[in-house]
């Protein structure tokens, strides 16, 4: 049981940095569109 | 109707992306109602199946969104790298699709991936929670709330979009030299909002990923039922072993694949000092910044063997005073009773003669440009991330007012040109060092005129 409650625990922990990173990955993906704008007004 | 038909033609891989969108929503919608009927007749699912397919039917969207943005952005870097040989407008019509490409994509994306998994969790809950035939109902594992963290990203991503779009549509009236700086000033307010949004985000994941960690323990100690997936692991625990291997392995790439594109992004662009020159490789104007204003005006090239009007190539200053002369009376044909055409830029090779600058300048004048500008550029380069090396022309100007000697004085003279001062054109060896004691004045506000006789004798 304790063993069960442990490997849950870690796909927890293991999920939050996945979902961190997506955040952060998508949040400049997005954000590069606007480099993208600033080179047709370079 | 038109709107959508407008979508798909913005949008690249549109005619997929759109009913794909669109039908997944559907589909969601179907499974609920099977959920939410069956529940009330009593027989909920037993099996978890429909909504896996459900679930995994979502995950093609933001793929396919992923290569139509990478689309979008790929035209843009062709455009921008295109050889001189590619038509201006062409190069626009890249520009301008592959933009609209991105900015049609984001909202279209993120509303749609929302409520289909908005949707599709109601459904799920529906069946989750429904009681089991020994009579205790199953519940949410406690991982699926950390992905909600993801949601005030979701909306910063649509309010962005939103503001970027209404942004383009106020733009059809501005006049093309402030359209810059307004579309600068909204990047910023934009890009401020949605770091705020994502900041939220980033502050929700890891407090969720307490929660759900929280929740683990607790129905763990309390005994609580386990829910199917926790069910699934306890009979195997080498599956979430697994996921969780694969989830760090993921969120390693995606921090790594994010590097670049946040350099990127943190990279200040440098401030637009100057009009920019559309034609590059110019004269070789004199090495100095301008303090005038321009606005887009016929453009006149003095190289050291020929001269160019607007980039066309002249046969001599004849050629130019025709030509100017004909732009002008164009000008006044389409602008009756307004403001008359009397300013044109000026770039000029450094080291041209003063005869030759006299002779130039006689041919302006001919045409009635009496308030030339001199251009001087400069070429500045710029190496980005992701984005790759850039090249442009900055060119900054100094006006005069260009009279013939044997000009009458006008109001001008009287007002606002009352204490210039007068630069005779043959005084200086060559075009460096008029233009030099030019900026010299012009920099401390002292109004240029230059004189030049009327005819060559």
């Amino acid at each position: 049981m304790r063993r069960q409650t442990g490997v849950q625990l870690l796909l927890v922990g293991a999920v939050g940095a996945l979902v961190l990173a997506a955040d952060h990955f998508l949040f400049h993906w997005v954000l590069l569109t606007e480099s993208m704008l600033r080179r047709v007004l370079f | 109707m038109d709107a959508l038909r407008g979508t798909i033609d913005d949008i690249f891989y549109g005619a997929i992306i759109v009913p794909l969108g669109l039908a997944l929503i559907l589909f969601q919608l179907v499974v609920l109602v099977v959920a939410v009927r069956r529940r009330r007749r009593g027989r909920p699912l037993r099996s978890l199946r429909l909504h896996a397919i459900a679930g995994l039917s979502i995950l093609p969207l933001p793929v396919l969104i992923g290569f139509s943005v990478h689309a979008a952005r790929a035209t843009m870097l062709a455009a921008f790298t295109a050889s001189e040989d590619v038509f201006a407008s062409e190069k626009a019509m890249a520009l301008s699709h592959g933009m609209a490409g991105q900015m049609s994509a984001f909202p279209f994306a993120t509303s749609t991936i929302v409520v289909s998994l908005a949707l599709w969790s109601i459904g799920l809950a529906t069946t989750l929670s429904a009681s089991q035939p020994e009579g205790r109902a199953r519940s949410f594992p406690p991982v699926a709330l950390i992905p909600i963290g993801l949601a005030p990203l979701a909306l910063g991503v649509v309010n962005w979009s939103a503001r970027l779009i209404k942004t383009f549509a106020a733009m059809a009236g501005v006049p093309p030299q402030d359209k810059g700086t307004i579309l600068e000033g909204t990047l910023e307010i934009a890009r401020g909002e949605l770091t705020a949004y994502a900041r939220v985000s980033m502050i929700a994941i890891p407090v969720l990923t307490l929660a759900a960690g929280v929740l683990t323990v607790m129905r763990a100690r309390g005994g609580a039922p386990a829910s199917d997936a926790t069910a699934a692991a306890g009979r195997s625990w080498r599956l979430p072993l697994l996921a969780s291997a694969a989830a760090v392995v993921v969120a390693g790439l995606l921090v790594l694949e994010a590097r670049p594109i946040a350099a990127e992004n943190a990279l200040p662009w440098p401030p637009n000092r100057g009009n920019l020159l559309v034609y590059p490789n110019g004269p070789a104007t004199p090495d100095l910044i301008g303090p005038d204003p321009m606005s887009f005006m016929p453009v006149v090239e003095q190289f050291r063997d020929h001269v160019m009007l607007d980039r066309a190539p002249l046969q001599d200053l004849g050629d130019l005073e025709e030509r100017l002369t004909t732009l002008r009376n164009n000008y006044q044909l389409l602008h009756p009773g307004g403001d008359s055409a009397d300013v044109a830029l000026i770039l000029v090779d450094a080291a041209t003669p003063s005869a030759r600058l006299t002779a130039l300048m006689r041919a302006v004048r001919g045409a009635w440009f009496y308030r030339p500008t001199f251009g001087f550029t400069k070429t500045e380069h710029h190496d980005r991330p992701v984005i790759g090396n850039l090249e442009r022309v900055i060119v900054t100007g100094a006006q005069i007012k260009l009279e013939y000697t044997d000009d009458e004085p006008d109001a001008d003279d009287a007002g606002a040109w009352k204490d210039a001062v007068e630069l005779r054109l043959k005084d200086f060896a060559d075009y460096d060092a008029f233009a030099r004691r030019l900026v010299e004045l012009r920099r401390a506000g002292k109004p240029v005129v230059v004189k030049v006789p009327r005819s060559a004798g």
